[in-house]
């Protein structure tokens, strides 16, 4: 039997913005929107990327591994398994609250027709990818931009907008203060807590729920997320608060 | 010689689940299992007078991903021993109450670095488990297997002086472990049968191995025949004697942990089940409410086959006919 990779090549490659870029893959990967593949490089690192369609991945460049990412060029190969994870509920019309990268899974719930109103917020308008593309989807009226810097739509941070109002759930990815802040607003406003979800992020390893090193106070953001009910991890300790390291040590996130 | 009592047989294997926060979130759910084994904590500190008197290091991050590779049939892994610490893992004990016992897991770089960690952390558990095997290294260094397996007398024979509590040598399927047993039996309570051993998997398309550490340790239901025949074998060293064996080696079921206690062991460690293979061949995580069906599914099959069988889990162990 075959290892758990597919080597799939790089089809078409989306430059968003200097930092960040789609890689569009000669395969689907069947999956829900919300999950993500651990994305290898032989030689080199393997890292959690979120799906932001069935066949394309969305990366903003930090380090070493996505440098070595976006030295690939349309043709290359890389190599794949997943996808891990349970992510979003695509049913009914939800409203999306998206900041920078976060913006990258939610974009394949617009896609799936399960958003009905999104903000989206970043530094600069460059920062709001695929922006057109949602506004085309769902109309300019139900997008809201936020900006630091007012390049476009609202000048500050993403809990300075109006957020629609969901007919279902609120699904929220970005930085985990700005979900934190955006949790506590909802809520504030009288949205029911167990019906806003976020997407979390932690240093992952195994994938597959063996090594413990993605705990987010004692959930694994591989298997028991990456998506959790806000209800659910609003008062954990580790939310907004601690990360595991690479050696599995236990650390302030602002450390 | 002291024993190792659980009121519930089941523990996780050493480098899974790895730390307290899981176990704390797991037992509240009702997690079926007895004990548990934080990863192992290695000579490292923040404390540079410690570090100069003991020619310990700071921290040691393991190996780059990959570490884990699966074929369908076995898993590997290739963590390398990532290892913070000791003042974040004293940290971790006292800020993380647990109701269940722990049983400590400790690896040297030096035979004298398992009696000082285990001095340093002996309040905290209820036994402790002496990684002696671990297969792994990050490129350019040995293995601890390779290192410590010649020097096992020199780890063990000190410890008395430092711990009552029952000590496990954590044995490793590939080198003479029955030789090994017959020399480390004065010196400790038990043994852990086994650790696992190094695997290779290749990448065809970049001819690469795909594991950052080359090889990897192999787990799974695939190891269970030969990791039960080593149970058997070292059952057959400690035969009359109050030592205990913990057996580990692709336990997914109530019957793979009757087979484990016929052939000799009494305590079971659960680790690649903790993962799962979809329909489609994918291997994903159990969420932590599917690992806590899967241990009450286990522990109930356990104490239902005892009592369909009219015995006792004492009874059983090393029962084999031969």
């Amino acid at each position: 039997m075959r290892n758990q990779y597919r080597h799939l090549r790089i089809e078409k490659i989306i430059e968003h913005n200097e930092r960040t870029r789609s890689f569009v893959l000669n395969g689907n990967i069947t999956s829900n929107p919300g999950q993500f593949v651990m994305v290898w490089l032989s030689g080199i690192d393997e890292k959690p990327i979120s799906l932001s369609s069935v066949d394309r991945i969305t990366v903003r460049n930090v380090g070493p591994f996505t440098a070595a990412l976006f030295e690939k060029r349309k043709g290359d190969y890389i190599d794949i398994r997943g996808p891990y994870g349970n992510g979003f509920n695509v049913t009914g019309k939800n409203t999306l609250i998206g900041g920078g990268c976060g913006i990258a899974p939610l974009m394949y719930l617009v896609e799936k027709n399960a958003a009905s109103g999104m903000v989206l917020a970043g530094r600069t308008k460059s920062d709001l990818i695929f922006l057109d593309e949602i506004i085309e989807r769902i109309g300019a009226n139900n997008v809201i931009g936020v900006t630091e810097d007012g390049s476009y739509g609202i000048k500050g941070l993403a809990t300075d907008a109006s957020i629609p109002r969901a007919e279902h759930h609120y699904y929220m990815c970005g930085p985990e203060i700005m979900m934190k802040k955006i949790g506590e607003k909802l809520s504030n406003e009288g949205v029911d807590p167990s019906f806003i979800y976020l997407s979390m992020e932690r240093y992952m390893k195994c994938a597959i729920k063996e090594c413990g090193n993605c705990s987010f106070s004692g959930y694994s953001v591989c298997s028991d997320g990456p998506v959790f009910r806000y209800d659910m991890v609003k008062d954990l300790p580790h939310f907004n608060e601690k990360h595991r390291t690479r050696t599995g040590e236990l650390r302030g996130l602002k450390e | 010689m002291p024993k190792l009592i659980l009121e519930i047989p089941i523990i996780n294997g050493c480098g899974t689940l790895s730390y307290l926060d899981t176990f704390d979130r797991l037992e509240k759910m009702g997690a079926c299992f007895g004990a548990w084994v934080p990863k192992s904590i290695g000579p490292y500190s923040r404390d540079p007078g410690l570090r100069e008197k003991y020619g310990w290091g700071i921290e040691k991050p393991g190996n780059p991903n990959p570490v884990v590779v699966h074929t369908g049939h076995i898993q590997l892994n290739s963590m390398g021993l990532p290892t913070h610490p000791v003042e974040s893992w004293i940290e971790e004990f006292e800020s993380t109450p647990l109701r269940k016992p722990i049983i400590g897991s400790v690896y040297g770089n030096k035979p004298e670095d398992y009696a000082r960690l285990i001095g340093m952390f002996d309040k905290y558990v209820i036994a402790w488990q002496a990684n002696i095997s671990c297969p792994n290294k990050e490129k350019g260094e040995k293995s601890i297997r390779e290192i410590m397996t010649s020097k096992s007398e020199l780890i063990f024979a000190p410890l008395r002086d430092v711990t009552k509590k029952p000590v496990f040598a954590k044995l490793s399927p590939a080198e003479d472990y029955v030789g090994l047993a017959e020399i480390l039996k004065e010196h400790v309570d038990g043994f852990v049968c086994g650790n696992t051993e190094p695997g290779l998997v290749i990448d065809i398309y970049s001819r690469r191995p795909i594991l950052a550490g080359i090889y990897g340790g192999m787990s799974g239901p695939a190891t269970k025949p030969k990791k039960i025949k080593m149970v058997n074998d070292v059952y057959d060293v400690i035969k009359g004697s109050n030592l205990q064996i913990i057996a580990s080696g692709g336990i997914e079921s109530y019957e793979d942990v009757i087979e484990y206690a016929i052939a000799g062991a009494s305590i079971f460690e659960l680790g690649t089940c903790f993962a799962k293979t979809l329909h489609d061949g994918r291997v994903i995580g159990r969420t932590n409410q599917e690992i806590v069906n899967l241990t009450k599914r286990i522990w109930e099959g356990i104490q239902n086959f005892l009592i369909e069988q009219d015995i006792t889990l004492d009874k059983l162990v090393g029962s084999l006919v031969k």
